[in-house]
């Protein structure tokens, strides 16, 4: 047998001893040629989608990058408006208890009668608490009538008095020496 | 073993090679296709939290725009007498503007700290005992609370003077003090 073809099944020559293998056993040889090479075409495919998924996943590392950029970015600039926040609120806080006390002083200087004397005035107030004023007045003359006058041109300001006090040396005496003391409180109504 | 043996050993090699071969590319595949969609999922959360980061940030400039027009509005005022020496200086050249009262007494406490804050975290107190005519220390209390608007009058007491109508006051002015900024980074 000469002839050589695809088929060859490499069996040497030499009388044939057993029969010939059925003609579709011919298929075969072409199965393993096909086998070959589609082994070859699916690692070759396999070869290109990995470049593609690892371009493709480069791709997304580099964007991820970038956003976690932004978001640094972003929060570096929440963090500028957190500490401006925080300072504007001390700041807030600072001048809400710079209330004005002329507007108490002239209260109760224009509060005082003709024929009556303030002998002194006295406010004050503590960091821990500044919305709270303290006030001591001493009339000398005029007693708790003119009292009565100061506590309404402190309401009219807008003012709230509480833990009011009122020391006099003679108590039936409606226009001697007093001293009142009060704490006054802004009524917010008032401000706005 | 005679060459058609080899040949088959051979062939055998070469199928067993060729299927771990496309096995092993098929398998890198897939590892590459999981990452690229881990890095796909986490470019994702990435961008998520990006959107949200910007929301609050909108949210967070939005709320806060008052308040920091506010400091805008202030924080001149308070840098300029923010330290020691110039809230001093000030409430000096404030009571030089008023020759007729007599200071008797006028001294400037040593910064105490504010409770709770840390950009107006200190403050000095300047006390003064003086006396004059009532209209001019009125004017005087006035002026401080109009001009040197960041100050804070802790306590006044005002009595009756000496003669006509003369007013003895007992003043106490607190001025804040600003946190020292941070030192500038060596270059």
């Amino acid at each position: 047998m000469n002839k050589t073809n695809m088929m060859h099944d490499l069996k040497p020559e030499r009388p044939e001893l057993a029969p010939p293998l059925p003609a579709v056993m011919m298929v075969l040889p072409v199965l393993f040629y096909l086998s070959a090479a589609g082994a070859m075409g699916l690692g070759a495919l396999f070869t290109v989608k990995t470049k593609q998924a690892q371009t493709d996943e480069q791709r997304e590392m580099d964007g991820e990058q970038e956003v976690r950029r932004m978001i640094a970015s972003l929060k570096q600039e929440q963090k500028v408006i957190d500490e401006t926040h925080g300072k504007a609120r001390e700041v807030e806080a600072w001048m809400d208890s710079t209330q004005p006390l002329m507007e108490i002083v002239s209260a109760v200087i224009n509060s005082v009668k003709t024929g009556n004397t303030l002998s002194s005035l006295r406010l004050s107030r503590t960091a821990e608490n500044p919305e709270h004023i303290e006030m001591r007045v001493q009339i000398n003359s005029g007693g708790t009538g003119q009292k009565e006058e100061t506590v309404q041109a402190l309401v009219k300001e807008g003012y709230q008095t509480f833990k009011d006090d009122l020391i006099t040396h003679n108590k039936n005496d409606r226009f001697g020496d007093v001293t009142y003391t009060a704490t006054l409180v802004k009524n917010k109504a008032s401000e706005e | 073993m005679n060459s058609k043996h080899l040949a088959c050993v051979l062939l055998f090699v070469v199928m067993c090679a060729l299927t771990q071969g496309t096995l092993m590319l098929n398998q890198r595949w897939v590892t590459a296709m999981q990452s690229t969609s881990d890095a796909a999922a986490r470019h994702e959360t990435a961008m998520k939290e990006q959107s949200d980061t910007q929301t609050d940030l909108a949210k967070a400039r939005n709320d806060t725009a008052g308040h920091r027009k506010y400091l805008e509005m202030w924080r001149q005022n308070f840098e300029q007498s923010g330290t020691e020496s110039s809230a001093k200086n000030e409430f000096a050249r404030m009571l030089k503007r008023f020759p007729g009262l007599i200071p008797f007494l006028s001294q400037t406490s040593t910064p105490v700290e504010n409770k709770d804050m840390t950009y107006v975290n200190r403050r000095i107190s300047s006390n003064v005992k003086l006396e004059g005519d009532a209209e001019k220390t009125i004017l005087l209390l006035a002026s401080i609370e109009r001009e040197l608007p960041t100050s804070r009058i802790a306590m006044l007491e005002l009595r009756k003077g000496g003669k006509g109508n003369d007013v003895e006051l007992d003043l106490a002015v607190e001025f804040p003090l600003l946190a020292a900024p941070p030192p500038a980074p060596e270059k």
